[in-house]
């Protein structure tokens, strides 16, 4: 097990106005997501029936696939499937390739992300373009998301205007989100009308009906596709749900649960192409059908990505996206990055508090801080912990199973933080005492108080 | 074994316990008044803006637009500035339209190209109202369904509409056999750039819903 996530953060909080700003930006979000949650009374009944949904979806998986390319088919959409990224983005040049397509708008889509298709593209000579605006910004950036709902929540405005006044020509030093915003437009809308082919991501996939829905707030994947004449639509199998009507439940959930919106600008549906384009739309597994597989992690397949349970994390919020060192960041992401690759992210499960404010806002229900307390048994069994690990925790179970050598470490403690001097304290091993001053110790212990104080 | 029977195989291979599909909770009804004040309030905090009583399509379209030269409209309005009815935008677009938008953005000619792809104003009918979000739902009677996007205006009239109170109540009511269509809950927006809302991001700056 390394230690990059751990050596990331640190990296991180050593600007500690910016990482105060971000933490403060993240929990203006998680703030509005409360007030427009309070104001709906069927709220829990709107999670529980979700997550219900989403329970008969892992249990019916298969059969709402095949249901699903039924409709579709009958549609006049090609319905495709990847076993991998590998294979998805092979799918996704071949489409292309066939209709001699170099040029590509992108709309934002987590799984594309997780398949790294932008690089693919590339390395064919296919032009591509995210066209959600923090997507842009991080694309110009050469960077990645840093977050699944706002890619660029960790840039200031000014490193932002500076990308721009490079990239797209603004004014040097100009940093109003307006003025930026609009340049952005008119760049992106050169490109939508240039591009011939439309890639999005997949909010709900609809079994009963063949056709996707997908959720933006700036209109971009839907100027995309309906400028295009070659529509992509990727997504991974969990995006399924059974009916027409659960778009009911899902859409009152998304919005308020990402952002605090009552919903978002544009909830669009497509079921069948317009008359003379193609309509694709690839069913993607890369580690979904193993990660079933395993019962105490199932639910984890129930998430719609709505970002909340990132926006309350203590850690994400004070850590940064990036941090993570994985596509998506914050608790579900330490949940799925490691379910699914072991190898890559055994850290991120213990890079948690598991305070448990993540499963509160989860409008799917799902048990994220215990899934993340689980995995990290599971991962502690399979490999290797580092050493300062196992033997400090070897040391503090001798103590902690010895009552009366308990008591005595426990005063020692007290005297020592209060006597010693700061350089004896405050050292590289004490990694408790870095960035904090240690609390004023008292002079009992709890024991000793009680022993003093009660009663009877 | 191609992936799909592949990927297939792997999931029934799994036996997961069967959960079975929930019944919807049922809401409160409201009252009409209630539904229009909702609809009114949740449309302007999104940013549209609401208009009904006494309609006068040129002062709609200017106020929408001051400048406003390709106007397009799905039915007859009463104005005096030129309005296409039929849209004629190739379902392929070619190298031309870019040329067309750096055109546009320089130029002050009239509207004399019907063909246009970039319009100042377009003013569309919606028939579904949402209150809970102050949201119109358009179909596949679009003529283009890029119009409502590309415009830089956007224009609804609530014509024999249906208002519900929420999202469920709309999807209960629409057609699922709908080739297309889209619910649009206020102007484009975004707030990517450090969190401040910016209205007009890539498809229509502004929303104006017409109550008829």
């Amino acid at each position: 097990m390394s230690t990059t996530v751990a050596r990331d953060i640190e990296a991180y909080v050593r600007d500690e106005k910016r990482v105060d700003w971000h933490d403060e930006s993240l929990w203006h979000i998680r703030s509005k997501r409360d007030r427009s949650t309070h104001g709906l009374p069927e709220w829990e009944q709107l999670r529980q029936t979700a997550s219900q949904i989403k329970e008969h979806v892992i249990s019916k998986l298969p059969d709402l696939l095949e249901e699903f390319e039924r409709n579709a088919t009958a549609n006049g959409v090609k319905v495709h499937w990847a076993r991998d990224a590998q294979e998805h983005n092979e799918i996704v040049v071949q489409i292309l390739q066939s209709q001699q397509i170099d040029k590509v708008v992108k709309s934002k889509s987590m799984l594309t992300e997780e398949c790294k298709l932008n690089h693919h593209l590339e390395k064919h000579a296919i032009q591509v373009v995210d066209t959600d605006l923090g997507e842009r910004i991080v694309q110009l950036r050469d960077e990645e998301p840093s977050h699944i709902v706002l890619p660029a929540i960790h840039l200031k405005k000014e490193e932002i205007g500076e990308l721009f006044h490079e990239h797209l020509g603004t004014d040097k030093g100009a940093a109003d989100p307006k003025y930026l915003t609009e340049a952005a437009r008119q760049h992106l809308r050169t490109k939508f009308l240039e591009s011939t082919a439309a890639i999005t991501g997949v909010n709900f996939a609809i079994a009963e009906t063949g056709g996707v829905t997908i959720c933006t707030n700036e209109g971009n994947a839907d100027l995309g596709v309906n400028l295009a004449r070659v529509q992509i639509h990727c997504m991974g199998i969990e995006k399924i749900i059974p009916r027409w009507t659960d778009l009911g439940i899902f859409t009152r959930l998304l919005g308020r649960s990402a952002t605090g919106q009552s919903t978002t600008i544009y909830t669009s549906h497509y079921h069948k192409p317009r008359p003379g384009t193609e309509m694709h739309i690839i069913l993607v597994d890369n580690g979904r059908s193993e990660h079933r597989k395993r019962e105490d992690f199932r639910a984890s397949l129930k998430c719609i990505r709505c970002g909340a349970c990132i926006n309350t994390c203590p850690v994400y919020r004070r850590a940064g996206g990036h941090s993570y060192g994985a596509t998506i960041p914050g608790p579900i992401g330490s949940i799925l990055n490691p379910t699914r690759k072991p190898e890559d992210h055994a850290e991120l499960p213990f890079a948690s508090s598991l305070c448990g404010s993540c499963t509160d806002v989860c409008p799917v229900k799902i048990n994220i801080h215990e899934q993340l307390y689980l995995l990290r048994q599971d991962i502690t069994e399979t490999s290797v912990v580092p050493a300062s690990k196992t033997r400090s925790f070897s040391f503090l179970a001798r103590i902690l199973t010895r009552p009366r050598l308990y008591r005595m470490a426990g005063s020692t403690a007290r005297w020592a933080t209060r006597n010693l001097p700061r350089w004896a304290i405050y050292h590289r091993s004490n990694a408790w005492g870095q960035y904090r001053d240690l609390p004023a110790a008292p002079q009992d212990s709890f024991r000793e108080w009680y022993m003093k104080n009660r009663t009877s | 074994m191609s992936s799909r029977s592949d990927i297939l195989a792997r999931l029934r291979g799994t036996a997961v316990p069967a959960v079975s599909l929930p019944a919807y909770p049922t809401i409160p009804e409201l009252t009409q008044e209630a539904l229009v004040e909702r609809f009114r309030a949740n449309a302007s905090a999104a940013g549209s803006t609401v208009i009904s009583g006494n309609l006068n399509w040129s002062e709609i379209i200017s106020s929408a637009s001051p400048s406003a030269h390709k106007i397009y409209s799905d039915g007859n309005i009463d104005t005096d500035k030129s309005v296409m009815r039929s849209f004629s935008l190739p379902e392929t677009l070619s190298k031309s339209h870019t040329a067309e938008l750096s055109r546009t953005r320089t130029s002050t000619d009239n509207i004399n190209q019907p063909h246009s792809v970039l319009l100042d104003v377009a003013v569309l009918t919606s028939h579904l109202a949402v209150a809970e979000n102050g949201s119109i739902w358009l179909t596949d009677s679009v003529e283009h369904r890029v119009i409502p996007f590309i415009t830089e205006h956007l224009i609804i009239r609530l014509i024999d509409y249906d208002l519900v109170a929420t999202m469920a109540d709309a999807y209960d009511r629409l057609d699922s056999s709908l080739a297309f269509c889209i619910c649009i809950a206020g102007p484009s927006k975004t707030a990517d750039i450090e969190q401040s809302l910016v209205i007009g991001a890539q498809a229509a700056r502004s929303l104006t819903i017409v109550l008829e």
